[in-house]
């Protein structure tokens, strides 16, 4: 009982209409990994945020080193050595590294601030455990994995001995994640514990000691994870066996839906054109999966390909039909649907009911409008018929705002609309991006299912397994071009990794690249 | 975004509602003289009231001038008064404000103003039993035939007198170069302004001058009130030479004092009541004795037992000099000239009385002069 | 911030439930902000020399009572209410489009004034004046509309210049229009003398009850009210617009034309601000003078809308309140002076836009009584869909909750 460092008993947590937390029961024990298994909507960040301070439980008590502590709000988390690395990283963008890591416990001096004794300090902890990181660059200069350190220097800095992640790896590369893998375990090696929010079950059986599941807000148990496997992880998260997906390789593609002709697309960020020169072609009854780390030019793109943003030069056919400079409804008519990458800034209207979401692209049409006034029969009607269809669930049926809706049900939703234009390319992009694994299972069918009804399916990914899984063929961009171009079956995870990171470029490509530099 | 958004509209809820009702710029230093009547609660109601034309009872001119004459009688006599001010610019709103005020038991309502004329002729028809003072207009339907009624009086001033002995102190005090600002072209202002001017023209003579020795800067700033153009003006004006200003319509002379303490020796000349409070640099007023002769029709008022007497009910009475209506302010502390004494203003006061100076209240037509230039278009 | 209560359960009456609590926070801060108004006025009296507790409270009586006193002081909530309407639904309606109009007032003064050189110079009937200021009103209303749209720069700050821009310009065309004010060189000729088919029609109402105050600008208003509630809830022209509003992108990536809707809104929006500057000056009662300072009905129109929750049919109830506490604070005067109705009106505004908190406020309390007596009002999730498949039932949750 004493070596628990933290636990947490019987904790219970209600929000209007939901029960986030029923009856939890977590215990850590000083210099483990812990792994908070659970879907999305299991209620594993609210446990955390109820442990970090920013909710108060209901019920049920809180004891540190078998002490009852009473946590309020974040900062006593902090004077109880608590710490978090949030899955959206809490940095100030145009402050230096450093100033991030003592911002809020900065050291002063007659009230003026005092550098130099911290600047060694956090040199001395990034080497310590060996966290890269750049003490004297903007945030907004610095890759990802080097904010996640950052992070990482911050908990530390304060001398945080309990240290939550999470889902600490949705926005890593491989070998990012790897790397993440080591500073943790190096962290526990120093004596710190840590409570580490997933649910990829493989990075869980890897680096973790033991894990706690959670299922629908309620505690499933608590197992070793060198007793188990991921096959009975996965029940205990889910609630029952998840079965494989048969991909079954289309037979025949079919005739040229979509051609991209050196298609250029300015950045918004700096003076380099983000999609430099790309030429592809995506044809009926394929699915071809854009692969590449964040910020390569994929979502630009995707934007130029859809009309999001103007393009300077190129060419873009859709069905024989030139669509360059078509507006987007133009485009969305002729045949364009589009899963976007942002699902709360482009694809819905979160404040709009579900039927209207659902709506969204057909309201104009005749039917589900009359000499400009709305038809709520129809708009019901499309809706009722579209939740029955693709399994939306929500609270008020059509009615429901769509911000109340789970992230997996927004989802469907847009998958539900976008299918349902019946047009001849679906663009997808990161569709199963912070889903769980029923939920992005039933994606990649029905994305599958496109293909087989010989739609062509151009999906953007930066999850690696889903591009190997699912797609026909893979091109790879790195830094607005393509690289590669691969067959998934007869690639490997390194394979890609090693061009997604420009080590490599597919000859083909190189010499494109020389011809354009002539 | 949205919260900033609430935030910042939350913000001005307060300057829609407390901020924006008036048109004048109530000095936030001076405190709205009290309503209060001392001896009585105020369920029994006001006997006295009054009604603003379009500002507050605090803005150094009209109003104040009238009001103040409200409570000195009051006080003096112990009766109850309140004043009301209309919500909007109307000649309905001055009615409801008037029903207001007759409706709190008022028996004799004070109009300041000419932007009452209309808003009296219905009302004293309607509401024959209260009695109504007008000062500076006359009651009309809005076609300017006057129809003054039983419980009306009227009271008019000889603005052209006032400015008469403003323009005729200034030259006599020494200064050669002066200016007129009126707000508009309304007849009292310009009786004032042509007053003015002939009041320099009569000194000139007096003291001999040759023609074109003293100059004139005429001009209508089209506002009542400070004006950041107006006060662009008067700069332009003390710097090239012009040493002193009459500043002529409501509030714009806090912008031609603005100019004034910016220039090296300008000064300006007050109007309608004594403003010496307002700057060192305002160096006398051309005055209406509002205060006195609000005063004065009340005694008549109640002397009569409440009610017009004969001589007033249904008349107009136009005060000059005669009847002390107009003049400059002579206590010490208004007096403000060094070179011109109150004993020549005395001698000039009662030539204008016994028609030794003769002013013209014409108004149609600029006055003669024979020594001063004149510039109307400055 | 707030959708964390506002979310999930099926039960249908919750949403019933939800417009009760924020009826009943309505006026519980409307009361609060009267507590406090009488409290201000015991304290002024209780500063003073000689203090006279009934003072207050006969204050207050008047206060309510006053617009029911006359015809005059009852028509007068209404008089108030329409310009109130119309620049509230200005305010509303481009809320609505996710933009702030802070510039109704310019287009307010723009509409007012052009809707008298329509009356004075044009000889146009009251009708045809009106839609001269609603033409006006527009087009001072787009201008920020088309550089928002084309330039992306903020409507706020271009509508801000624009009040002053406005209201100069209107001043110049006074000047220079001298037939505009013929018989006093700063305010425009009284129209019952000019054109009086120019004045708003009040079918003989106010020769019947001796006031000046009725017209139909009441009526035009709420008309106008339902009008835009029809566009905003009815058509597809309402839908993209509140689209835009709630979330540009995604309208975008649905291929609404944003900028055409952002124009069209301001051109709108203008349009209902240059219609209640219309209905004020063509009442027969103000006339237009020369202004130095930015005229406030336009700003009056922001709390009206916000009150409102921008829900055009709100802005009628909300827009007759304010209209009923400026109309009333006439009451007060003799006993207090006329900046006193000011801050009482504020206080009370002020606390009605507290409204929101208290509604919350009265939630927590009622639910924790719900707890105590086992009442489910808030129950559990109810699922609407049943599982037909072996699927796991997703729980919802609320955003925010779980990230």
């Amino acid at each position: 009982m004493d070596n628990y460092i933290i636990e947490m008993n019987n904790i219970r947590k209600e929000f209007p209409g939901v029960v986030a937390n029923d009856d939890v029961t977590l215990k850590l024990k000083k210099g483990e990994i812990h792994a908070l298994l659970g879907e999305n909507g299991a209620g594993k960040s609210t446990l955390m945020s109820i442990l970090f301070g920013l909710y108060i439980p209901d019920k049920g008590e809180i004891r540190k080193n078998g002490e009852v502590v009473n946590i309020k709000n974040p900062n006593d988390a902090n004077d109880l050595g608590i710490g978090m690395v949030h899955q959206h990283f809490k940095l100030v963008e145009v402050f230096t590294v450093l100033e991030n890591i003592i911002l809020g416990a900065e050291p002063t001096k007659f009230g003026f601030l005092t550098t130099k004794e911290t600047r060694k300090k956090v040199i001395d902890l990034s080497e310590k455990f060996n966290l890269k990181v750049d003490i004297d660059a903007k945030i907004e200069d610095i890759s990802v994995g080097m904010q996640q350190r950052v992070e990482i220097l911050k908990m530390l800095y304060r001398e945080n001995e309990i240290l939550i992640f999470d889902e600490p790896t949705a926005v890593l590369t491989p070998q990012e994640i790897d790397e993440l893998m080591k500073i943790m375990k190096n962290l526990i090696k120093e004596g710190k514990s840590i409570l580490f929010i997933s649910h990829k079950l493989n990075e869980i059986m890897s680096v973790s000691d033991r894990v706690t599941v959670l299922r629908k807000g309620k505690g499933i148990g608590t197992v070793n994870v060198k007793d188990t496997n991921i096959n009975q992880l996965s029940e205990m998260m889910v609630g029952r066996k998840i079965k494989g997906i048969e991909k079954e390789k289309n037979a025949s593609t079919g005739e040229i839906i979509l051609k991209v002709e050196d298609l250029v697309v300015p950045s918004k960020l700096h003076k380099n054109n983000a999609v430099n020169n790309v030429s592809f072609e995506v044809k009926a009854g394929e699915i071809l999966c854009i692969a590449g780390i964040e910020g390569n030019g994929q979502s630009e793109l995707v934007y130029g390909l859809t009309g999001l943003e103007k393009i300077s030069s190129g060419k873009v056919t859709l069905l024989e039909k030139d669509i360059t400079h078509k507006s987007i409804r133009e485009r969305n008519l002729s045949g364009i649907s589009h899963i976007p990458e942002d699902r709360h800034k482009y694809g819905l209207v979160l404040d709009y009911k579900l039927e209207d979401n659902l709506a969204l692209k057909k309201y104009f049409q005749e039917g589900f409008q009359n000499h400009g006034f709305i038809n709520e029969d129809m708009f019901r009607k499309h809706s009722e018929r579209l939740i029955k269809a693709y399994d939306i669930r929500s609270g008020r049926g059509s009615t429901t705002l769509a911000r109340s809706m789970s992230g997996g049900n927004q989802q469907k939703a847009i998958i539900a609309r976008e299918i349902d234009c019946d047009s001849k390319l679906l663009i997808a992009v990161q569709p199963t991006r912070g889903l769980d694994v029923g939920a992005i299972e039933n994606i990649h069918r029905t994305l599958i299912a496109e293909r087989n009804k010989n739609k062509a399916v151009l999906l953007v990914s930066l999850e690696l397994d889903e591009v190997l899984d699912i797609s026909d063929r893979i091109l790879v961009m790195y830094n607005g071009k393509i690289v590669a171009e691969l067959n998934p079956d007869e690639t490997s995870y390194q394979e890609i990794g090693l061009f997604m990171i420009g080590a490599k470029i597919q000859d083909k490509f190189k010499e494109a690249e020389v011809e354009e530099s002539v | 975004m949205k919260k900033l958004l609430g935030l910042i509209t939350l913000t001005l809820l307060a300057f829609a509602f407390v901020g924006c009702n008036g048109t004048t710029t109530v000095a936030p230093t001076t405190q709205a003289p009290t309503t209060q009547a001392p001896t009585t609660t105020p369920a029994t109601g006001f006997e006295i009231a009054l009604v603003t034309d379009v500002g507050n009872i605090d803005d150094k001119s009209f109003n104040e001038g009238s009001w103040n004459g409200v409570v000195q009688y009051a006080t003096e006599f112990n009766k109850t008064y309140a004043y009301y001010r209309p919500t909007e610019d109307s000649k309905a709103a001055r009615i409801e404000a008037m029903e207001a005020a007759i409706n709190n038991g008022a028996k004799i309502v004070v109009c300041p103003g000419y932007l009452f004329e209309e808003a009296i002729f219905q009302m004293q028809t309607q509401y024959p039993n209260v009695y109504f003072l007008l000062l500076d207009g006359q009651p009309h339907s809005g076609d300017y035939n006057i129809v003054t009624a039983q419980n009306t009086h009227n009271v008019l001033y000889q603005e052209e007198q006032a400015g008469f002995f403003a323009g005729y102190a200034a030259v006599m005090e020494g200064y050669r170069d002066l200016g007129f600002v009126g707000g508009m072209a309304v007849p009292a202002v310009v009786r004032y302004g042509y007053g003015f001017v002939q009041g320099a023209d009569y000194a000139a003579a007096e003291l001999g001058l040759s023609a074109g020795a003293v100059n004139i800067k005429y001009h209508y700033a089209d506002v009542f009130w400070p004006d950041t153009d107006l006060e662009t003006k008067m700069d332009i004006w003390y710097a090239t030479g012009t040493e002193v200003v009459f500043a002529c319509g409501g509030g714009l002379y806090i912008s031609v004092v603005a100019a004034a303490e910016r220039s090296s020796n300008g000064v300006v000349i007050g109007v309608d009541v004594d403003q010496k409070a307002e700057s060192d640099l305002i160096i006398t007023s051309a005055m209406k004795a509002l205060t006195l002769s609000v005063y004065e029709a009340l005694i008549e008022f109640f002397d009569a037992g409440k009610t017009w007497p004969e001589a007033l009910a249904g008349e107009t009475s136009l005060l000059g000099a005669e009847n002390d209506g107009v003049g400059l302010p002579t206590n010490t502390e208004a007096w403000r000239f060094e070179n011109f004494t109150i004993a020549q203003y005395e001698a000039i006061y009662q030539d204008v009385i016994d028609g030794t100076a003769v002013v013209s209240a014409a108004i149609d037509v600029a006055p003669t002069v024979t020594l001063v230039t004149v510039n109307y278009d400055a | 911030m707030f959708k964390i209560f506002g979310s999930s359960s099926a039960v249908n009456k919750k949403k019933q439930k939800d417009k009760e609590y924020a009826f009943l926070a309505s006026v519980i801060s409307i009361l609060v902000g009267l507590l406090i108004a009488i409290l201000l006025l015991f304290l002024l009296e209780f500063a003073k020399a000689e203090s006279d507790y009934s003072k207050p409270l006969i204050g207050m009586r008047n206060y309510f009572t006053y617009s029911f006193t006359s015809a005059t002081t009852f028509s007068k909530i209404f008089y108030n209410a329409a310009p109130l309407m119309l620049t509230g639904l200005a305010v509303g309606f481009a809320f609505k489009a996710g933009l702030f109009n802070i510039g109704a007032t310019g287009q307010y003064t723009f509409g007012a004034f052009f809707a008298l050189i329509a009356a004075i110079l044009w000889q146009f009937p009251w009708w045809a004046a009106l839609l001269v200021s609603i033409v006006a009103g527009a087009f001072w209303g787009v201008i920020p509309g088309i550089f928002k749209a084309f330039f992306n720069i903020n409507e706020v700050i271009t509508s801000i210049m624009l009040n002053w821009a406005g209201l100069y310009l209107v001043n110049l065309l006074f000047y220079n229009l001298p037939k505009i004010h013929t018989v006093l060189p700063n305010r425009t000729d009284n129209l019952a003398f000019t054109n009086p088919k120019a004045i708003l029609p009040d079918f003989g109402l106010n020769q019947i009850f001796n006031t000046s105050f009725i017209n139909i600008g009441i009526i035009i208003a709420i008309i106008v009210a339902v009008i835009i509630y029809i566009v905003l809830e009815k058509t597809v022209f309402g839908f993209e617009i509140k689209s835009c509003g709630l979330n540009k992108n995604a309208s975008i990536y649905a291929g609404i034309k944003a900028k055409r809707t952002i124009i069209l809104t301001m051109l709108i929006s203008g349009g209902l601000a240059g219609l209640g500057g219309g209905i004020v000056y063509l009442a027969g009662t103000v006339q237009y003078t020369i202004e130095s300072s930015l005229l406030s009905m336009g700003f009056s129109g922001i709390p009206v809308a916000l009150l409102a929750y921008s829900h055009p049919l709100a802005i009628i109830a909300t827009s007759v309140f304010i209209g009923f506490l400026e109309s009333s604070g006439s009451g007060l005067q003799g006993l207090y002076s006329y900046e006193m109705t000011g801050v009482i009106l504020s206080v009370i505004i002020y606390f009605s836009a507290f409204a929101l908190i208290v509604s919350h406020f009265i939630k927590k309390v009622l639910k924790r009584k719900g707890q105590s007596d086992g009442d489910q009002g808030d129950g559990p999730v109810i699922e609407a869909v049943k599982p037909e498949t072996d699927k796991p039932k997703e729980q919802l949750e609320t955003k925010g909750v779980v990230g």
